[in-house]
């Protein structure tokens, strides 16, 4: 099973990049797909399908993984194709001269944009484990410690939501189970009955997060959270294939801008 | 050496005290287990030997340094370390490696000593190999032993263990329990809370508590074999004395003082040339 967005553990030139860079490169470049337009397209398409190339993933593997979108990909596009005024692209043919040869276009566009943008979050998340893309977030973030706004402890909430996703989960199906054994039925019934089953479950995974916060905070106490400055396993380094990357996004960039 | 002195402990001043009047040492490298009924103050106690909790009155030293000033409260923390009962609750890394980073990382220390703390606490509860796994992939026991490996990555001198063998199968308890002897024949002092009779048979010293008070504080062969009195304060037996004690009340005339499994089985093996009196 392949996972939209899950880490793949393996060598590659973009896997290999400080997180920073990738962040800040996703966030600069999530700005030129939403501003592409006519020939960019293609132009951002290239650069995606370099990026690809780089970060050793087979096109395919992508195509699988965005397979559970592909809904979405359709119903904005058949929004674009039958909403949009313009030229008609059947005329002659009154039961089709909704679908315009603009509404194709932006229809395509739009989607398109969508497309990239998940592709290059995904391409993120692909080639960057959770506690890089953390520590990277924190250490961009850094400048707002001098307004007050403490970037590790930002961090560290991120990444502890992170980390007990999985418990929390284990949890809820575990009250599930303990409630089906008691004779609850979660697929019969209206939607009263419904509801009540939801509150039934979520309630007793609440109260049992929030015990487990307090006894997280007392382990995090007692092993020094929040003495003062901190430091970490790994240091973040720039090296010279992030100020390669650097530059070609800028040279990227700039041509986009020229066209 | 941690001290505590008449210490007193209530939620609200109103209350009933949680801790009344507690008074007890750990000295270095002493191995001294804490038992007592559910609800007596055993985890409140030991909240208050690394200063997550503060006394209402009394006073709890380590070391010399007084759980009261806040200026001594993280060297506190550093030197007397807490395993808690849910391991669970307590890895706070994405990966394990990064887990037991994270007390290094909170003493300020630098990437290459916390590299080498990993690496050597790693090995001390043996998962070596275990460095780039996350939390959810691994079994109750080594959750466990990565909670300890996170202690131990803040090199203290006290650790304190709060029910490490509950919830696990006998080849994790074992495991578990054969780290709390190493550590303790490298010289650290150690304190182990447990129901569990059989995991504390060579502790040094054995505090019961009921109450909020400490009411024994004397060596396991002597408190562990008094059966009557075990069960009274609601404690079981380590199993090899429970199952002596039903072979007294049987009316077998066998000995009650023993805790270890092979004495009972030579005490029992002995028996054999003993009348029986009257069997129950």
């Amino acid at each position: 099973m392949y996972i939209l967005g899950q880490y793949i553990p393996q060598s590659s030139v973009i896997s290999r990049l400080d997180p920073r860079v990738k962040i800040l490169s996703l966030v600069v470049l999530s700005f030129a797909i939403l501003r592409a337009d006519g020939w960019t397209v293609l132009l951002v398409s290239l650069f995606w399908s370099l990026v690809l190339y780089g970060a050793h993933l087979m096109p395919t593997r992508l195509f699988q993984a965005l397979k559970p979108l592909l809904f979405f990909f359709v119903l904005l596009f058949s929004l674009h194709l039958f909403f949009s005024q313009g030229t008609p692209l059947f005329p002659g043919y009154p039961w089709l001269e909704e679908i315009t040869w603009e509404g194709l276009y932006r229809g395509s566009l739009v989607t398109w944009q969508f497309a990239a943008l998940v592709v290059g979050s995904s391409l993120l998340t692909m080639t960057t484990t959770a506690s890089e893309l953390i520590c990277g977030v924190e250490r961009l973030l850094r400048p707002l410690n001098r307004i007050g706004l403490p970037s590790h402890d930002l961090a560290m909430m991120i990444s502890l939501a992170l980390r007990f996703v999985p418990t929390v989960l284990d949890e809820f199906n575990r009250v599930k189970k303990a409630q089906m054994a008691r004779g609850m039925d979660f697929g019969r019934g209206g939607p009263v009955r419904r509801i009540r089953g939801i509150a039934g479950l979520a309630i007793p995974v609440v109260l049992g997060a929030l015990r487990r916060a307090e006894e997280l905070a007392w382990a995090m106490e007692g092993r020094g959270y929040q003495r003062g400055h901190r430091t970490y396993l790994h240091e973040l380094r720039l090296t010279r294939p992030d100020y390669i990357a650097v530059v070609l996004i800028f040279l990227f960039l700039t041509e986009l801008h020229f066209l | 050496m941690i001290e505590v002195r008449d210490l007193r402990f209530q939620y609200q001043e109103k209350e009933r005290a949680v801790l009344d009047g507690v008074s007890m040492t750990l000295k270095d490298g002493e191995y001294v287990a804490l038992i007592g009924a559910n609800g007596c103050g055993k985890t409140t106690l030991v909240h208050h030997l690394n200063a997550l909790m503060r006394p209402t009155s009394g006073v709890v030293s380590v070391d010399g340094l007084d759980t009261l000033d806040d200026r001594q409260v993280w060297e506190i923390r550093r030197r007397v370390g807490m395993v808690f009962q849910n391991p669970e609750n307590q890895i706070v890394g994405m990966t394990i490696e990064e887990d037991i980073a994270f007390g290094p990382g909170n003493l300020g220390l630098p990437p290459a000593e916390i590299r080498r703390r990993v690496a050597s606490s790693l090995e001390l509860v043996g998962l070596e190999s275990y460095g780039r796994r996350v939390p959810s992939a691994l079994s109750g026991g080594e959750k466990r032993l990565v909670a300890i490996a996170g202690i131990l990555a803040m090199e203290p001198r006290y650790i304190i263990f709060d029910e490490p063998t509950s919830y696990l199968d006998p080849a994790s308890r074992q495991r578990v329990l054969a780290l709390i002897a190493g550590l303790h024949k490298r010289g650290l002092g150690i304190i182990h809370i447990t129901h569990n009779m059989d995991d504390i048979l060579d502790v040094d010293r054995v505090l019961v508590m009921r109450e909020g008070k400490i009411v024994r504080d004397d060596r396991p062969e002597i408190v562990l074999s008094q059966g009557d009195w075990m069960r009274q304060q609601g404690l079981g037996m380590p199993a090899a004395t429970a199952l002596l004690w039903r072979l007294k009340e049987m009316g077998v005339s066998v000995r009650t003082d023993i805790l270890d499994f092979e004495d009972a089985c030579r005490e029992i093996a002995a028996w054999k040339s003993h009348p029986v009196e009257s069997v129950a």
